[in-house]
């Protein structure tokens, strides 16, 4: 190592240029592929190879049950996109979704975590409690709130009834108005702790320097948020962003435990429908074009984050 | 020939005798949802192991059970024995060529001796034998006795008596039918089925069924305006938003603790009845659904079907334990022991008779009704799979104020048109 | 607010000030904490109640719904007399084996997306990740399971295991974060003539403890939630898993709710004593890094 700093580099380049090519070959071929060729075959086979068989499905009129398939090209893309009005409806509830978890739960995380970055003790089993709704399966969480929310004896309207709030002994999940909020704050209840874990362990990752700065000139509370946690919480905010507006078009047990898209399609989503299509209607084909149109949108959200960070943003 | 036949039953003695101590077991595997079902129908399904030693059964606890075996079938996987939640499922596998057809079981294991005829007939795909249909279903209204007795009511029979009397009933206060579909949104379909059999008619079911009449027939939508102003008047578990977000625990203890008046409901419920009215000591029975013209009519529904797995390595077990299980003795035995909704088999009289009488009546009344042409369909049996979804998806939009009624039996009909053209309808009994 | 509050407010400003942000902060927040709290307290109690008892407190509301005043531990002996610890050891090894076999392969596939230049990269990349969101699992389930099936692995560990190694989060997160290694670090061990897989194991896998514990979080606590899969693929009860063991208390015609609880709480249990630790990791891993 000493020997070569030593050298200028050109001369090094030129002694062992035909060395350096054989290097570069095998750096640049052959053991980028060895690396990666465990996980290619395991991809292949438990990935790949059923994607391609699921978008090739999506060109057929596959029922679900019978291999016996006719290719039918673009038939299923022309009926979903233009001819099919379920789907645009359901399209603008996962838009709904999206626009709910990409403030209610980083709003709630923010606040509870800054609040929780100040606590020194017990700390930890505020945290772990918060946590626990995230971690139970979802068929426990929708039976309990589903009890919880029953207009005539759940808790929500009994509490009110004895605090004396008027409107809350209301069937939420039978109306069509309120039937996909209520699922959403449901779904949400089991969700910030998780978004509120990442962000409290973020800011107790900023130096503490950059917050003594800030008192000395003078910051107050709200300030501090703004220049010091704000910047400092920045990428996985971002990165989050970008996982729960692509989780945001996957959305489907929390809606399916609770109303299965109803009443009258008010909580239909993308993804009850294609349950639907596939499992009950015997449209496999179908259902399979809507997974491919899904994943086009994921596509899409992962593209935006890239072409940001491109534009120089810091994500 | 004595010589012969002695010799012959020889033979099968040392095969036997050979494949016994060869531990030549035969297993046949059944997926089942645990459960309080298994809990009482397990045992007596194992029952089977006692009869033949080199032909077991083994029931493997599968939760998610039907999502399970059609994938586990159609890829090529599974348990021998198939069952699926309907005909309609039934027409998709055999098509795929993933069940047997069972015609020469059928016919050496005599299954036509003890199924009713109309019953086997449902099981054919393309004129052969698929599957075999088990739990027999009807819906009846249930009404609280103490309820009915307190105000002096009288059960409905025709639909202008239940009109005025579910009026009265809410009008002190009750709730009319202790309803909810929380718990399997397909319920809405048992209304629209029934309705449209109280109102229209089988007949004219059968016909629009048969593709003779249009759904947007006169009397369909009368049936179906009808269920609209119930669901309206908030009948149906006390308002539609209660309706819609009512628990199947919740239903049941309402009619049984007499909040609720009356509940139209398969004879699936029968089970749940006992336990719920025993406990609040309060008394129910039932009639049949209300019609228009006061007949007694009763939709016949099938709760399961079982088949032949194509990947079976021995089919011929997998028959042996279907006639065992199906037959009138084992079904039997089931249904009083764990009040199972029956086969559409021949259950004798002997064992009828240890039953409530209110359970043994629905069955009775229900086969009666076969017999003299006052039997209906529900559409979870009958009715071909799209158009089966759009009953009871697409008549919340009608119940929610989003379509009309006419709107509604348009779609419906033209889906319809569309199956039925593909010749995917389920085998419709000829009348 | 009334007119007491408000003439003490204009007599003495900053003292109320003061006290009442955070006085309104605390309140917002122990109501957070109590429409967390109640229904998690809810549903531990009802776990240790007879089941038959389960909803008795909460039909209409009480507050010895949220306490177990008919205490049992019929539900936990149920269970575990049905096989629950096998279903957790089963589990366990799983999500061990799926931790460290599917580390490996993809830190080593992550490591050489990160560091090598190669043909193809980026489209190679981009199609694994975005293969991987294609969503309708329950469709691609049957094509998968054809596979499976033709390899013989019905009911054996490779069928339930191998399905789960490949994850395009993890791959993600080690293509990142071995990215911003600097290239000085490895320059150093390459010209003092280390293997590519040397450095990999002496130089890089040390600093990487962010990183590598994050993606065993996320691996195991993906496997550890499996359902679906393991559902079809092993149906036979000596393999049986956590969370298909819990949903056999969800029966066809009712539901054993204090079983179904009871499980819930065991099964929720194990992770958050595996995620509580090492949470600032897994943040650290994708903080660390970024997105490109």
């Amino acid at each position: 190592m000493a020997v070569l700093t030593q050298q200028k580099p050109t001369t090094v380049i030129e002694k062992l240029s035909d060395e350096i090519w054989r290097k570069k070959f095998l750096r640049n071929v052959i053991i980028p592929w060895v690396f990666i060729a465990p996980l290619l075959i395991i991809h292949i086979f438990v990935v790949a190879i059923p994607a391609v068989q699921g978008v090739y499905m999506s060109m057929t009129d596959w029922g679900g049950i019978n291999p016996n398939v006719n290719f039918i090209g673009l038939d299923n893309y022309h009926e979903l996109l233009f001819e099919d009005k379920s789907f645009g409806k359901s399209l603008n509830n996962n838009i709904v979704w999206m626009l709910f978890f990409l403030t209610v739960p980083f709003i709630l995380a923010l606040f509870c975590a800054s609040m929780l970055a100040q606590i020194k003790r017990g700390g930890m089993l505020y945290r772990s409690i918060l946590f626990i709704p995230y971690v139970l399966a979802s068929v426990v969480t929708t039976t309990i709130w589903k009890n919880l929310l029953n207009p005539k004896d759940g808790i929500v309207a009994a509490s009110a009834r004895a605090l004396g709030i008027e409107g809350f002994e209301v069937a939420f999940l039978g109306r069509t108005d309120t039937a996909l909020m209520s699922i959403a704050f449901i779904d949400n209840w089991h969700f910030w702790g998780f978004l509120m874990i990442l962000f409290l362990a973020a800011m107790q990752a900023i130096p503490p320097v950059l917050y003594d700065a800030a008192k000395i000139d003078g910051a107050n509370r709200w300030q501090e948020f703004r220049h010091v946690t704000l910047p400092g919480i920045r990428p996985i905010v971002l990165f989050m962003f970008m996982m729960v507006a692509i989780w945001s078009f996957l959305a489907f047990d929390y809606i399916w435990l609770i109303t299965q898209g109803g009443p009258g399609g008010a909580s239909e989503v993308i993804a009850t429908q294609l349950y639907k299509n596939a499992f009950q209607r015997f449209e496999a084909g179908y259902a399979a074009a809507q997974g491919v149109v899904i994943s086009i949108f994921a596509g899409f959200i992962i593209m935006i984050f890239v072409m940001l960070r491109r534009r120089g943003w810091d994500i | 020939m004595k010589h012969l036949k002695i010799l012959a039953l020889l033979a099968i003695l040392l095969f036997a005798i050979s494949a016994a101590g060869a531990q030549d077991v035969t297993t046949v595997t059944l997926w089942f949802a645990e459960g309080s079902t298994l809990d009482c129908w397990g045992p007596i399904m194992l029952e089977f192991n006692d009869i033949d030693p080199a032909v077991q059964l083994e029931i493997v606890p599968q939760a998610d059970t039907w999502n399970a075996t059609r994938t586990a079938v159609v890829g090529g996987g599974g348990p021998d024995i198939v069952r699926t939640p309907g005909p309609s499922f039934v027409y998709e596998m055999a098509q795929a060529g993933l069940i047997l057809p069972m015609d020469t079981f059928a016919e050496s294991m005599g299954w036509s001796d003890f199924f009713f005829d109309w019953a086997l007939d449902l099981g054919l795909v393309d004129g052969q034998l698929y599957s075999l249909s088990d739990e027999l279903e009807t819906l009846v209204m249930y009404y609280n006795v103490d309820v009915f007795e307190a105000n002096g009511w009288t059960p409905p029979e025709t639909m202008d008596e239940l009109n005025a009397l579910g009026e009265e009933v809410a009008a002190a206060g009750y709730t009319v039918f202790s309803h909810g579909n929380a718990s399997w949104r397909p319920s809405n379909e048992w209304f629209v089925g029934e309705y449209m059999t109280q109102i229209a008619g089988p007949h004219n079911v059968y016909k629009a069924l048969t593709g003779q009449i249009p759904w947007t027939d006169e009397s369909m939508v009368e049936a179906m305006e009808v269920l609209d102003a119930h669901m309206q008047a908030g009948w149906y578990g006390g308002g539609i938003d209660l309706y819609f977000t009512n628990e199947g625990p919740t239903r049941r203890a309402m009619l049984a603790d007499g909040t609720a008046a009356m509940n139209i409901e398969g004879s699936w419920a029968i089970r749940d009845l006992s336990t719920y009215h025993a406990e609040s000591g309060q008394d129910w029975n039932w009639v049949s659904v209300p019609s228009k013209t006061g007949a007694d009519h009763f939709t016949i529904g099938m709760g399961n079907t079982s088949s032949i797995n194509a990947n079976s390595a021995h089919p011929e077990a997998a028959a042996q334990f279907l006639t065992w299980y199906f037959s009138p003795e084992t079904q039997g035995k089931m249904l009083t022991n764990c009040l199972k909704g029956p086969a559409p088999v021949s259950i004798s009289e002997e064992v009828m008779g240890e039953l409530d009488p209110r359970i043994a009546k629905v069955y009775a009344d229900l086969s009666d009704a076969s017999a003299n042409d006052r039997y209906g369909y529900t559409t979870w049996t009958f009715w071909p799979p799209k158009s089966d979804v759009y009953i009871y998806e697409e008549v919340e939009r009608v119940w929610t104020g989003e379509i009309t009624v006419e709107e509604y039996l348009e779609g419906l009909n033209e889906l319809f048109a569309e199956e039925l053209e593909a010749g995917d309808i389920p085998p419709i009994p000829l009348r | 607010m009334n007119a007491h509050v408000t003439r003490r407010a204009r007599r003495n400003r900053k003292p109320l000030r003061a006290y009442l942000l955070p006085a309104l902060v605390y309140c917002l927040l122990i109501i957070g904490v109590l429409i967390v709290v109640i229904p998690l307290m809810w549903a531990a109690a009802a776990s240790f109640t007879p089941n038959h008892k389960v909803f008795e407190y909460a039909y209409p509301f009480s507050w010895r719904a949220l306490l177990p005043v008919d205490f049992t531990l019929e539900a936990y002996e149920n269970i575990f007399a049905r096989g629950f610890g096998q279903s957790i050891t089963n589990t366990l090894f799983l999500a061990f084996v799926t931790v460290f076999v599917g580390g490996a392969a993809n830190a080593l596939a992550g490591f050489a997306f990160g560091r090598f230049e190669f043909r193809g990269k980026n489209a190679l990349f981009m199609v694994i990740v975005m293969l991987t969101f294609l969503v309708p699992v329950d469709l691609t389930a049957i094509p998968r399971y054809i596979l499976i099936n033709n390899f013989g692995w019905i009911n054996t560990w490779q069928g339930l295991l191998v399905p789960g190694l490949a994850n395009s989060l993890v791959i993600f997160l080690f293509r990142q974060f071995f990215a911003e290694i600097p290239q000085e670090l490895i320059d150093a061990a390459r010209v003092d003539g280390a293997s590519w897989l040397r450095v990999l194991w002496s130089i890089v896998l040390p600093i990487s403890k962010p990183v590598l514990v994050a993606a065993g979080l996320l691996m195991f606590i993906s496997q550890w939630n499996s359902f679906f899969w393991p559902l079809l693929v092993a149906p036979r009860q000596e393999l049986r898993v956590v969370q298909v063991e819990i949903s056999l208390a969800v029966g066809q015609y009712g539901t054993i709710w204090n079983e179904l609880l009871a499980g819930s709480m065991i099964a929720a249990i194990v992770p958050i004593l595996l995620v509580m630790p090492f949470q600032r990791y897994y943040v650290q891993a994708i903080t660390g890094t970024g997105l490109e």
